[in-house]
């Protein structure tokens, strides 16, 4: 253990919403007090009431006051805060900003400028990540020039292999190849697409992973050179390449893979002069072969999964950093115990091609119980707009085993009610729920894999009985004084139940 | 006793009549005749009908009725039979937005000859942008989308020239 550190007294919140709210739980409990930057669109939210100050910002759209640099430094100067963090989103990985927020005396809550710049270019991070030695999808370096070097390349790396245009996107310009055969016949179709799309004809090579998954590695590094990984987290439930439901640990990931792939996050962390919580991005294929994807400069999403099975609360190991604070614990001291789920709990419509949803909140219920957290930053009565992210919470679930914690799931979400806008919340549960998913059988094309078996249920005879009287009894349609030739309705204007 | 046409989650619409009791109704769906009972529990009502008991939690708004019963959230819409007879226009001449949204670009000006499928308004919403097409060939009447400007769900973004004028 290191000497003890002075934490700040004051902190602000760079964001909104129940990530807001979620840093404010940790201040709050470390004796910080807490400050907060909103939009009048989020008057009256969670996180504005929960927070010891708040400061109103400004800018049309209303996402660009969340963006506004100026304006926010500004607000952290004016009430006296020490430090600023960014949450996730908005600010957190520019560069720029943590610069400002340095320059103006503040303390950044995230890593250092630099370590955020080197890992935002996509390019550059493969680039460094491949000289640090972590591993990287496999292929061509340069646009290929001919057949020959292509199937001279794809029987190095192995097949099957993605011939991939340069400029391609939307699948235009994209081959996969399985022998030399389709491999100089990928390149010359590819090329040729490409070229009509995009007018850039070159085209590249690198290995086809089948049956994708995405497992990330959270890191924590400290400002003494102390770099720890908290194993990982699988995040293959994704639409629109965006997560859906994330666990700890993955069931595909065995002790060794997962020594292998935390001793991998923590050389690039090392590499990059990282501090804070961070994390290392791969897809996994499915003899367990891992390649760096990206690194998020960040807290993540997904967070809580982590803390649930490791004990250790990432904002505060964030804000101790932060202070000048080493580390409390070596990568032997950290256990994984049991297991967690996330679920994220979007207001769209799943059945309809995950169409974003808006509203008031009519009534908003969450569960709770043994092994559930919420991390919410919702009231009831309150509008879900379209100006920013859709997501109302996130739901986690802990259980000593898969099954436990997956169980419990499906009980929180049939007990989460959440009435006004369409909400996923029955999608998440069938899910959850589906055999292949609780087999562990999941990978990045799996919601569309078995979107016929993920369809809603429609009521049974006896269950629609009940709802078409319980709609009867709660429409005002129904009510006696709009039933005009009963006698009661000359009794006036009154109402029942 | 009061009539509507109900429809769970889209569905096929039942035609449900009510006649309110004290504890217990008379529910009436198509030719079935059912007793419902319905008791409050802290913000929400026991419901047993027809022997079927359930604890559901419900928000009424306007025509649509939202209940939470069963372990799942259900989307019921009221539909006044008469009020949907008198319900004109031919909807599909008018791109309504299908969530609400900002106006990205126009492709399209009145006079404009369109093609079934051809996209006439981007619309961002939610950082997700989607395509407004049109729904038949025929010639751009009204363009009431405008670049920047924010429209609520269900909003007229295009309206097409009506195939037979004076119709309906």
């Amino acid at each position: 253990m290191s000497a003890p550190v002075e934490l700040f007294s004051k902190v602000l919140i760079a964001n909104r919403g129940e990530v807001a709210v979620r840093i404010m739980r940790t201040l709050r409990r470390l004796g910080i007090r807490s400050a907060i930057v909103y939009h009048d669109a989020d008057r009256g939210s969670l996180a504005v009431r929960e927070a010891d100050e708040a400061i109103r910002i400004s800018g049309e759209p209303p996402v660009s006051a969340y963006l506004d640099m100026a304006q926010i430094i500004a607000a952290a100067q004016s009430v006296g805060a020490e430090a600023i963090h960014p949450g996730f989103g908005f600010l957190s990985e520019k560069a720029s900003f943590a610069e400002a927020v340095i320059t103006a005396g503040l303390v950044f809550v995230g890593p250092p400028p630099s370590a955020i710049r080197a890992m935002g270019d996509k390019i550059e991070s493969k680039r460094l990540a491949a000289k640090a030695g972590v591993t990287t999808v496999p292929g061509s370096k340069d646009a290929l020039e001919s057949g020959q070097q292509a199937v001279d390349i794809a029987d190095q790396i192995g097949y099957p292999v993605l011939l991939k245009a340069s400029a391609g996107g939307g699948g235009k310009g994209m081959r996969i190849a399985h022998n030399a055969q389709e491999c100089r016949d990928g390149l010359v179709r590819a090329s040729a697409e490409a070229k009509a799309a995009f007018g850039d004809g070159r085209v590249f090579l690198e290995k086809y992973i089948e049956e994708p998954r995405h497992i990330e590695i959270q890191v924590l590094a400290d400002g003494f050179g102390n770099v720890v990984h908290l194993g990982e987290r699988e995040c293959s439930i994704q639409r629109r390449y965006q997560k859906v439901v994330e666990e700890a640990p993955s069931p595909f990931i065995d002790a060794d893979t997962r020594a292998r792939m935390g001793e991998q996050a923590c050389v690039l962390a090392r590499a990059v002069g990282y501090t804070s919580a961070g994390t290392v991005e791969m897809v996994v294929d499915r003899h367990r072969h891992f390649y760096f994807l990206e690194m998020n400069t960040r807290l993540q999403v997904e967070h809580p999964v982590t803390e649930m099975i490791t004990g250790i609360d990432i904002v505060e190991q964030q804000l101790r950093v932060a202070a000048g604070a080493a580390l409390p614990f070596s990568q032997q001291e950290i256990a994984l115990n049991g297991h967690a789920l996330e679920v994220r709990i979007y207001a769209e419509d799943a059945d309809s091609g995950y169409l974003p949803a808006t509203g008031k909140l009519l009534k908003v219920r969450f569960p709770a119980g043994e092994g559930i957290r919420i991390d919410h930053g919702v009231v009831e009565g309150q509008e879900i707009g379209a100006a920013f992210d859709p997501m109302i919470a996130k739901l986690i679930t802990f259980g000593a085993s898969r099954d436990q914690s997956i169980e419990r799931m499906c009980r929180a979400l049939e007990n989460t009610v959440l009435l006004g806008p369409i909400t996923n919340v029955d999608f998440l549960r069938r899910v959850v729920g589906h055999p292949e998913f609780k087999a562990g059988r999941i990978h990045t094309g799996f919601l569309e894999l078995h979107k016929e078996s993920l369809v809603a249920d429609v009521p049974t005879p006896e269950q629609e009985k009940l709802l078409l009287a319980a709609a009867a009894l709660s429409h005002p349609d129904f009510d006696f004084r709009f039933a005009t030739p009963e006698p009661l309705a000359a009794m006036g204007n009154w109402r029942t139940g | 006793m009061t009539y509507r046409d109900i429809a769970i989650d889209g569905g096929e619409p039942r035609s449900v009549g009510l006649t309110r009791g004290g504890v217990r109704s008379r529910v009436l769906i198509g030719p079935m005749a059912l007793e419902a009972a319905r008791a409050p529990a802290g913000q929400d009502w026991e419901m047993d009908v027809d022997g079927l008991c359930a604890h559901v939690s419900i928000a009424v708004d306007k025509d649509l009725v939202q209940i939470h019963a069963f372990g799942r959230t259900w989307r019921i819409t009221v539909i006044d039979p008469a009020e949907r007879a008198l319900r004109t226009g031919d909807q599909s001449d008018i791109a309504r937005a299908p969530m609400p949204g900002v106006a990205i670009s126009v492709m399209v000006a009145p006079g404009q000859e369109v093609a079934a499928g051809q996209p006439m308004v981007l619309i961002e919403s939610m950082k997700m942008q989607t395509e407004i097409s049109a729904s038949r060939d025929g010639t751009v009447d009204l363009v009431h989308a405008r670049v920047g400007e924010s429209f609520p769900l269900g909003a007229p973004l295009v309206a097409l020239v009506p195939l037979v004028q004076g119709n309906v």
